[in-house]
């Protein structure tokens, strides 16, 4: 009964830290080489017509505050260790949005001298949104997508 | 028996969850108002609710080279003051859980505590922008709480106590903002002082200084402080309606007039840009000289019978 | 007196204020800054040297992502250049429709700017409001070209898409709205008392320094100095639709808002005339695959002040070299100029103040 009871609990907390984890994702961006395009992208989605804000996203200064990490462009050599740095100094559980081709693959800056690669050959990521740029809609839902990926979910593979 | 009471006074009602839990709502109504006036939908309801338990659940990173226990210790403080300071207001209407002539003095200093632990908090973490945040919030402290005060001693005065339950009693049969406005807008700014709230967020303004002191903060300790601002909230909030808008009776008035004032406030943020820290105390100076003239004012005109 | 170290504010290159990497160190005695220190470079990703490696068409796609604010600026300057190399002009109608796609660029990165600045001052209700106007001139442009950020509008020898009669009338609508709107905003950042004490007498950039620091585009024309490529040497359809120079004199940042606010005015203006005054003909004329040996230079006015390229052809399919200036990169001086003795408190704003882009800037 006791044990049955703890469980019960245990059971009860954890749903409870998911449903706020799916409710209040802190964002924070860093632009680590891309051509701008995709961070005024990320900006629109928190104005008027898009109003992220809706989702419980807020995007804060401090990498302490933050749960999700939006990144932008390609990575450059020097804006490297900047990224993992800003990765390491943010609290657990945090999760990372590739936004953007460049993000994703290089795009068209796969060849430049500078270019060390895309995101995830420095820090691993979560979530990946197309586009050159996305637009505001598919940032969006990019991060709906991935406050879904959150939910439990024992039959369904999340594409 | 005795010692359950004040237990319960403090944890459930009615400081403790039902203050936290009104103050999470009424911090909600203010984004979603701030929203609405910026054209935007704005969050849904458990918002700052989410916010919080996600915060409670998070890694709690604690920088090196500080004192660990100021940093564990000091977000604690801040609640603890916030909640301790509900106990003596009339929330929802009812009578203060505890009462004593001189009560709101009390009141306004655990406040200024919540304040002062932010800027401690501040100042011990080893970060530029918490450092300058510190600062800012020191000076903002200090230019705000005289007029603060004041403003807050106006219904006092008049009332001929220092105790917050007789005052209320008292403004039950007069609206104070009618005959003392300065006082009451003074107050009302001066709240939004003491939360940092837009146009006076210097302390904390983002395009600057990042979060201010509380920039170091991730988890447990941030959201202690947003419970804390949340509490101040409903207090500041609760001692303003009290005070100018015709005394807190039951809980219907006691919900219209707080919220009515969170709609003034929830304007008054989205109408201007931000202050620089020197404006403010020039800002506040101005008020506090305002203040005294209208104090002037009520002594020549008798006092108590006004 | 002990010799105090100096106490560094450092901005960037993850900063709120900065949504672009960059590095600023700002040393301040309490609240006021005492000198600035300017570190750049975080975004270079070797643009330059990579057009090396492709040829002449795919370079437009390329330098066009230089800078997702002001793009069409990149891809019209390279085209230019390489259209004087080759010894070929786009037709009449194609030159209109560039001009038309810059000036709509213009609008969206004034109202990109006026948002951003007002952010940077605490005014976030300014920022949600311009963002959201913004929008109708985001629409019009995804409307003409197909994207929001880069239109890719201009091909070698002319530019890929015709205005119709639809898009006219879109456009037309688009102009009449923001035009009102931007007489509120006028308004706004002329009269609000709040606001201008943020503003007015901060960042101060006399003629004679603007002109030492060498200033460009709206920085310089806030300072009294009428400067604009597109009166000074015209380029594509400028020539056929003059453009009257704003000029502001106080210098500080209320004279750039004051600036930029005008400018759009007379954008829309421009836009106005374009679409009524489309030349009929085609859209392209033909294009050589290589370009004859030589060195061109060309000019023009991009929203934040003078882009300038530079192409080299050694006649063969791909350039030789393609040196870019873009003006974020004259402009930051003055920040080293006019930051100190300034409050911390006002350096978000005089940093926003010149537009800085620092993806153009770094390449």
């Amino acid at each position: 009964m006791s044990l049955n009871l703890t469980e019960t609990w245990e059971h009860t907390l954890d749903a409870l830290r998911t449903w706020a984890r799916i409710n209040s994702p802190w964002a924070i961006h860093y632009n680590s080489g891309s051509c701008n395009g995709c961070d005024i992208e990320i900006l629109a989605t928190l104005t008027p017509r898009y109003d992220l804000e809706r989702f419980g996203v807020k995007l804060q200064g401090s990498p302490r505050h933050a749960d999700v990490l939006i990144c932008t462009g390609p990575v450059t050599l020097q804006s490297r260790d900047r990224l993992k740095r800003i990765y390491e100094q943010m609290p657990e559980p945090k999760f990372v949005v590739a936004v953007g081709a460049c993000a994703i693959s290089g795009g068209a800056f796969q060849v430049c001298y500078n270019v060390v690669g895309h995101i995830d050959e420095v820090i691993p990521v979560n979530a990946y949104i197309p586009g050159c740029p996305p637009r505001p809609e598919a940032i969006i839902d990019g991060m709906v997508k991935l406050l879904q990926s959150l939910q439990p979910q024992p039959e369904v593979m999340v594409s | 028996m005795e010692i359950i009471q004040p237990i319960i006074t403090l944890l459930f009602f009615p400081a403790g969850l039902f203050v936290m839990g009104n103050g999470l709502a009424y911090l909600w109504v203010d984004r979603k108002l701030v929203a609405q006036y910026q054209n935007r939908i704005g969050p849904r309801w458990f918002q700052p609710l989410a916010d919080v338990v996600k915060l409670l659940s998070k890694e709690e990173i604690v920088p090196t080279g500080i004192e660990a226990w100021l940093f564990n210790g000091l977000p604690l403080l801040a609640l603890a003051c916030a909640l301790t300071a509900a106990v003596y207001v009339p929330l929802v209407g009812l009578q203060p859980a505890w009462s004593f002539q001189g009560d709101l003095i009390v009141t306004v200093y655990l406040l200024s505590v919540v304040t002062m632990s932010l800027a401690l908090a501040g100042a011990n973490t080893a970060n530029r922008f918490s450092l300058i945040g510190a600062v800012r919030t020191l000076t903002q402290l200090f230019s705000y709480e005289a007029p603060f005060m004041l403003a807050l001693l106006g219904p006092a005065l008049v009332a001929g106590s220092w105790q917050i339950s007789t005052i209320n009693a008292f403004t039950g049969q007069h609206w104070l903002i009618l005959t003392q406005p300065i006082g009451c807008v003074v107050a009302l700014v001066g709240l939004m002082g003491k939360l940092e709230l837009p146009p006076f967020d210097a302390p904390e303004a983002e395009t600057e200084i990042v979060k201010g002191a509380l920039t170091e903060y991730g988890g447990r300790g941030l959201a202690l402080f947003q419970l804390a601002k949340a509490v101040e909230l409903v207090v500041g909030l609760t001692l303003i309606a009290a005070f100018y808008l015709g005394g807190i009776g039951n809980p219907i008035e006691f919900f219209v007039k707080t919220l009515a004032i969170l709609l003034v406030l929830a304007g008054l943020q989205s109408l201007f840009a931000r202050f620089r820290i020197e404006q403010t105390a020039k800002w506040w100076r101005f008020a506090a000289l305002l203040l005294l003239v209208q104090w002037l004012i009520i002594a020549l005109l008798g006092g108590k019978t006004l | 007196m002990l010799a105090l170290e100096k106490f560094i504010v450092p901005i960037g290159p993850q900063h709120p204020a900065l949504k672009e990497p960059g590095h600023f160190e700002f040393a301040v005695d309490g609240e006021t800054v005492t000198s600035v220190n300017v570190r750049l470079g975080y975004v270079h990703r070797g643009i330059e040297k990579a057009t090396e490696d492709r040829n002449w068409a795919q370079n437009l796609y390329l330098l066009e992502r230089i800078c997702g604010i002001c793009s069409h600026t990149h891809a019209l300057c390279y085209s230019l250049g390489v259209e004087a190399l080759a010894e070929v002009t786009a037709p009449p109608r194609a030159q209109v429709i560039r001009s038309l796609v810059a000036e709509l660029e213009r609008v969206h990165s004034h109202f990109l700017w006026l948002g951003v600045a007002a952010h940077e001052g605490g005014f976030d209700t300014l920022f949600m409001y311009s963002w959201r106007d913004r929008e109708t001139i985001m629409d019009v442009l995804e409307g003409l070209t197909g994207n929001r950020v880069n239109y890719s509008a201009n091909v070698l020898g002319g530019v890929k898409f015709d205005v119709d009669e639809k898009q006219r009338a879109a456009i037309q609508r688009g102009v009449d709205y923001l035009e009102e709107r931007t007489h509120h905003y006028y308004k706004v950042v002329t009269t609000d008392s709040t606001f201008i004490r943020r503003t007015r007498g901060v960042g101060t950039l006399t003629t004679a320094q603007a002109e030492h620091v060498g200033v460009i585009g709206p920085m310089a024309r806030a300072s009294g100095i009428a400067r604009d490529v597109r009166v000074d040497a015209p380029y594509a359809a400028y020539n056929l639709f003059p453009v009257n120079v704003v000029v502001e004199t106080a210098g500080d940042l209320e004279a750039r808002f004051v600036v930029r606010l005008k400018e759009l005015l007379e954008s829309y203006r421009l836009i106005r005339e374009m679409v009524d005054n489309l030349p009929p003909g085609d859209l392209t004329v033909r294009m050589p695959r290589k370009v004859k040996e030589g060195e061109a230079i060309s000019r023009i006015e991009a929203p934040r002040g003078e882009a300038f390229y530079f192409i080299k052809s050694n006649g063969g399919e791909k350039p030789e070299r393609v040196k870019v200036r873009t003006p974020s990169l004259c402009n930051f001086m003055s920040i080293i100029a006019t930051a100190p003795g300034h409050q911390l408190a006002d350096m978000p704003m005089i940093l926003a103040g010149i537009d800085p882009c620092f993806s153009c800037n770094d390449r």
